[in-house]
């Protein structure tokens, strides 16, 4: 997201370069794990619309976890949550890191991190924040499952993959967690796997092991329900369930 | 109901003879387009996507745009809400 504009021209504050990854890199480097040569780059929300073979296309979608200021006076600050490189007649997502403060950052759109809910983003998320987490606990029936999404809709536009770590004490391996785009805002609702557009669900025993789960969106784009669901499966019982999701984010 | 799975995982709703049936309800009330634009990956079993990352299974996401998917499946919706309206129609007539 670009939300400060410059007039006339300005000084670029920052250069894309792709493998070998730099060793001793300036602030502001931009690092495309990518041993096909840059052939340009652009920053934008929407792909190009006349790519070239080896471009690079810099997603600029909502709060990303690496911004930096892209010109030196009056800053435009940039928002970089994926990076893209045209090859083969195709768009192909890459690694991508900015160096920052004397670091490599991670580009990712973080939903939920380290405690705090991304409202940017999501609006807010329904469901209990504890312990810096996501928490699940309630009893869930037979075929039954408690669905819950961001409180609006999120702009998949550019986005491959949603992912999620979560970890659950459950032991039964009736009892499932699911990462879901469903077709309504949900709060708590029992949602079925023929009205989830897309879906991927965690079956078992999780018994305190930490889980990434990651759902493929690359054929979902614009605004969706994105959300999570604990359920029990139909051949299972009535129990209760109890999880925690640490980490949500798009990539 | 039974959908097929080819060795991507693209879902068919007859087999040609080198597919796996799976059941699952994922799929129910969806009209044969909307099935065939999906990937289904069942409960232990992996996909690779084209750039690399993998999937694990259960999943079930589109394989071509989802838009179209639910263009169709909607057409499909109202053309059999035309032809429930008509049958009831006839019948109503039957005992006029």
């Amino acid at each position: 997201m670009i939300y400060h504009l410059t007039r006339g021209g300005a000084p670029l504050n920052f250069k894309v370069v792709g493998n070998p990854k730099p060793e001793a890199p300036r602030e502001n480097t931009i690092w495309i794990d990518t041993d096909t040569s840059i052939n340009g780059y652009t920053l934008s929300a929407d792909a190009p619309a006349e790519p070239v073979e080896g471009m690079v296309w810099i997603f600029t979608g909502g709060a990303s976890t690496a911004p930096f200021a892209a010109t030196k006076k009056n800053p435009i600050v940039v928002e970089p949550a994926a990076a893209y490189q045209y090859t083969g007649g195709a768009w192909v997502q890459k690694t991508a890191q900015t160096y920052l403060d004397g670091a490599w950052q991670e580009w990712k759109i973080y939903l939920f991190n380290d405690g705090q809910v991304n409202e940017a983003v999501t609006g807010g998320i329904y469901g209990t924040i504890q312990d810096g987490k996501i928490h699940f606990s309630s009893s869930v029936g037979k075929a039954d499952n408690k669905t819950y999404t961001a409180y609006q809709q999120v702009d998949l536009t550019g986005i491959n993959s949603i992912k999620c770590v979560f970890t659950s004490a459950n032991t039964s391996e009736y009892a499932y967690f699911r990462l879901v785009v469903t077709n309504a805002k949900k709060n708590g609702d029992n949602v079925t796997t023929d009205y989830l557009p897309v879906y991927r669900t965690i079956k078992g025993s999780f018994a305190g092991r930490r889980i990434e789960a990651t759902l493929d969106v690359s054929n979902r784009s614009g605004p969706q329900w994105i959300g999570y669901s604990w359920g029990v499966l139909s051949d299972g019982s009535t129990q209760t369930i109890t999880g925690d999701i640490e980490r949500w984010w798009l990539e | 109901m039974i959908v097929y799975i080819d060795k991507e995982f693209k879902c068919h709703v007859s087999d040609d003879g080198t597919m796996t049936a799976v059941e699952t309800d994922a799929f129910n009330g969806k009209c044969d387009a909307y099935i065939e634009g999906y990937r289904f990956v069942p409960d232990g079993m992996t996909w690779t996507r084209s750039d690399g990352v993998v999937f694990e299974g259960e999943m079930k996401s589109p394989w071509r745009n989802s838009a179209e998917l639910e263009a169709a499946q909607a057409q499909y919706e109202r053309d059999n809400a035309s032809l429930q309206e008509a049958y009831q129609e006839g019948v109503n007539s039957a005992y006029d």
